[in-house]
């Protein structure tokens, strides 16, 4: 069977792999390369993502069959799969996931109002998705987050922890949470997003620093998928709705802000678009000088166990 | 008290379902706690720091691990009940496969060998392709992709032609063949008037008001927007008026285009002029005047048009047609209604046509309307996202339809719109076209009724009032209904005309005669 790929993450244009499936939802299938990249194809209906390939009506479970540790091949024309499937590469629209830079373009005062507007969506969904970032084993269906996650969160919302420490705080997110791409790490994902786009004008080496303290740890700390959109976030790449949502955080076009914040919240995964939403709250909080306060309504009480 | 745990090797799940799993295991009975996790560091340091795990564990990042905490005796069912949720929902994944529908041209002619025409909608590189295989197993094509390159758009239509076949589009949306609506198009009576359009929802127009007027369709054939360019001649409009000139139930044609390019104009209608039946023409932007002929019959907009060929195929002089009076009660008690900083009007088209239709009638009497589909280069919106002035915008342009449905199905986009325009204080009258048929949503008006509320609201609020004023193309006939549709817009208290060009002339002389 063959299938047409509409676009490819322009990082895969013109290079050949050998890899193995590794994860396969509805309409993701997750495939870890020979080089321990992860090669991402995905139905073209979901935004795309770092190291991706979106497929027209790509159901890797029902139509595929796909299963975890199946070999797969890929040359510059065509991805081949064990079980005779085949996906055609070579036309499909080139995409490249990095965000721009644009601290110099925004005021505090007109990100102010942009970060209003994301609180209220970000709450309205917080019910919905069972607050997995505010999860936690030790209450049923209680909050999450421990003392030491709501400090750490706080924290990285207040002006007094530059981007260029953020490492620091970040790192005790990574793998908080339950799912194959943990909250933690989708909400660090949102967090970097924001050093990206609106950090220091330092960024360079606040990034630099950020990647010496989360680099080494990220394979042993996080599951091989989500290190993967880790690693990409560290070198500025994203899943397509969240630069674009970045870059309407940035422009004064609230309208399409709006449609990018329900894109990031409604197609990135199950819970994955919520956490990183939050993401981009906490760190654009500190730009704006909003204050950690702000995140009271999303946060339980601090309580030592 | 007794907790156990259980580690899942290289398996995965995403949050929201380890959550629910984690919910159903805790939810029996002696069981105090139940928290299935993939195996990260840090959720293996929670659960020992939670009195959940204790000693080291053999599980890594990419494993799932499931603690359960409570009364000793039930502990083990509990792991065996993870077990089995698991195993159901790889069940669940691998069950419900049905027989798969035909994927492949040749797939479907081998179902049914009956079969005489493909609606081809695939990503616009590809579509020549599939359509050359149409074509070459004798099949009539409706290409609704867009993107096809001109040459490619040249060449499957020469090679349709040469074989007695047609190709509707590349960009084809809308057509009525045999009386069966094919993409975006509403359901009709069927009768002796036929037509060929390069525009979709000119085509729904037309054959929606012919049917308004008691009158009906034979075919509607579409060609798509680019067949009346020079590089492709208008090999299909052609090919349709040869079709519709042989076609026994069809009496009058009509032909609905923006402006062909003047040879392609002169060679369409030559063939009208050849024809056996009257041909009524409406080239949207082309001065009636300059189309004449024999056994022509020109029309100035949409609504006309209809109209003219309806008159035609009664016997009756189209060139004598009554004056369209409208509602002047209603004209006046809207423009009481404004202050006198609400001087503009701002239209929110789902339909290109309509928004260009719209954009002719404003730019005869007023100086400047911008729109993303301007008439003229300089009055292009530049941002299209923010209105100036007299705007007119077509929100199915492909700006606002990348990875969104198009805003005859998804109202969102609009919605948002309809009450940003309303927040201006110098906006006067929002202009809106609420499209019916298959295709379209299966209930815009209730769609559209919160934003509409929410935009008087916006208004009221700054001791303003906003004037809405719509045209429903549609039909007693079609899924969604006329009449539920217009009575849910008019007790929502939106001014609704016959068509697309009498509510243009409606917010028109609202802020005209203010």
């Amino acid at each position: 069977m063959k299938f047409d790929a509409v676009i490819i993450d322009q990082n895969l244009v013109g290079h050949s792999w050998i890899g193995k499936v590794d994860s396969v939802f509805d309409s993701v299938c997750n495939v870890t390369l020979s080089n321990n990249e992860i090669l991402v194809l995905a139905d073209s209906n979901l935004p795309m993502m770092p190291n991706g390939v979106a497929i027209n009506s790509f159901r890797p479970k029902e139509k595929m069959r796909l299963r975890p540790g199946q070999r797969i091949e890929c040359n510059a024309k065509r991805i081949y799969l064990e079980s005779s499937h085949s996906i055609h590469i070579e036309n499909a629209c080139s995409w490249s996931g990095k965000v721009a830079f644009n601290r110099q373009n925004v005021s505090k005062e007109q990100l102010h109002i942009r970060w209003n507007l994301l609180a209220i969506q970000v709450k309205k969904k917080l019910p919905d998705v069972l607050k997995p970032l505010t999860w936690h084993p030790w209450f049923k269906s209680g909050p999450l987050c421990t003392t030491t996650t709501i400090r750490t969160i706080k924290s990285l919302a207040k002006h007094h922890a530059p981007y260029s420490e953020s490492g620091k705080l970040l790192k005790h997110m990574l793998g908080l949470g339950p799912g194959l791409t943990p909250s933690g790490d989708d909400f660090t994902v949102g967090y970097l997003a924001v050093c990206h786009t609106l950090g220091s004008l330092n960024k360079r080496e606040d990034i630099k620093k950020t990647n010496e303290y989360l680099s080494p740890i990220l394979r042993s700390t996080t599951t091989n998928i989500s290190c993967h959109y880790l690693m990409k976030a560290l070198k500025g790449e994203f899943v397509e709705s969240l630069a674009s949502l970045m870059s309407s955080l940035i422009s004064l076009n609230n309208l399409k802000l709006r449609i990018d914040i329900s894109n990031v919240l409604d197609k990135f995964g199950h819970s994955s678009g919520v956490d990183c939403c939050f993401g981009v709250l906490v760190g654009s909080a500190q730009y704006c000088g909003v204050g950690d306060y702000s995140l009271n309504e999303f946060l339980p009480a601090q309580t030592e166990k | 008290m007794e907790t156990k745990q259980k580690v899942f090797t290289n398996q995965y799940r995403d949050s929201v379902t380890l959550m629910q799993m984690s919910n159903v295991l805790a939810s029996n009975d002696g069981v105090e706690q139940a928290s299935m996790v993939m195996a990260t560091s840090t959720n293996l340091e929670l659960l020992h720091d939670a009195g959940l795990l204790s000693g080291s564990v053999d599980a890594g990042s990419n494993d799932m691990i499931l603690v359960v905490q409570g009364d000793p005796t039930v502990l083990d069912a509990v792991l065996e009940q993870a077990d089995e949720l698991l195993r159901a929902e790889d069940k669940q994944d691998d069950s419900g496969v049905q027989k798969e529908p035909p994927r492949s041209i040749n797939m479907a002619l081998n179902e049914n060998p009956n079969l005489n025409l493909a609606i081809i909608s695939v990503p616009g590189v590809y579509a020549a392709a599939e359509t050359m295989k149409a074509l070459r197993n004798g099949l009539h094509v409706m290409l609704f992709s867009d993107n096809v390159s001109e040459q490619d758009e040249l060449e499957v239509k020469t090679f349709a032609r040469s074989n007695d076949l047609i190709v509707m589009g590349p960009d084809c949306g809308t057509a009525i063949i045999n009386g069966i609506p094919l993409s975006f198009a509403n359901v009709v009576r069927k009768g002796k008037i036929g037509a060929v359009g390069a525009s979709g929802t000119g085509l729904q127009q037309v054959t929606v008001l012919v049917d308004r007027l008691g009158a009906g369709i034979s075919q509607a054939i579409g060609t798509g927007g680019h067949d009346l360019s020079q590089a492709i001649g208008g090999i299909s409009m052609l090919q349709g008026i040869m079709a519709l000139d042989s076609d026994k139930e069809t009496e009058v044609i009509t032909l609905i285009s923006k402006p062909p390019s003047p040879e392609v104009a002169n060679k369409v209608l030559e063939a009208a002029i050849t024809s056996s039946k009257p041909v009524v023409v409406n080239f949207l932007g082309m001065n009636p005047a300059e189309i004449s002929g024999d056994g022509i019959f020109a029309a100035g907009n949409l609504e006309d048009c209809a109209r003219m060929a309806v008159a035609v195929a009664n016997g009756d002089d189209p060139n004598n047609l009554s004056e369209v009076n409208l509602n002047q009660e209603e004209i006046k008690a809207a423009q009481k209604s404004l202050n006198e900083k609400q001087k503009f009007i701002r239209g929110l088209y789902s339909g290109g046509t309509f928004c260009y239709e719209a954009t002719l009638i404003l730019s005869d009497t007023l100086d400047q309307v911008y729109s993303n589909t301007p008439t003229t280069e300089k009055n292009k919106l530049e941002d299209v996202w923010k209105s100036r002035e007299h705007t007119l915008v077509d929100l199915g342009d492909d700006v606002f339809t990348r990875g969104r449905p198009h805003p005859m199905i998804d109202h969102r986009l609009r919605n948002e719109r309809i009450v940003e325009e309303a927040k201006d204080p110098e906006t006067a009258v929002i202009l809106l076209d609420i499209v019916l048929g298959y295709g379209s949503h299966e209930n815009p008006a209730a769609e559209m009724l919160p934003a509409i509320a929410e935009a008087k609201d916006v208004a009221t609020q700054e001791g303003r009032a906003i004037v809405i004023v719509g045209s429903v193309c549609g039909t007693e006939g079609d899924p969604q209904g006329l009449k539920p549709q217009e009575k849910m817009l008019s007790d929502a208290g939106v001014l609704l005309s016959q068509s697309n060009a009498q509510a243009v002339r409606t917010a028109l002389a609202i802020i005209n005669q203010k």
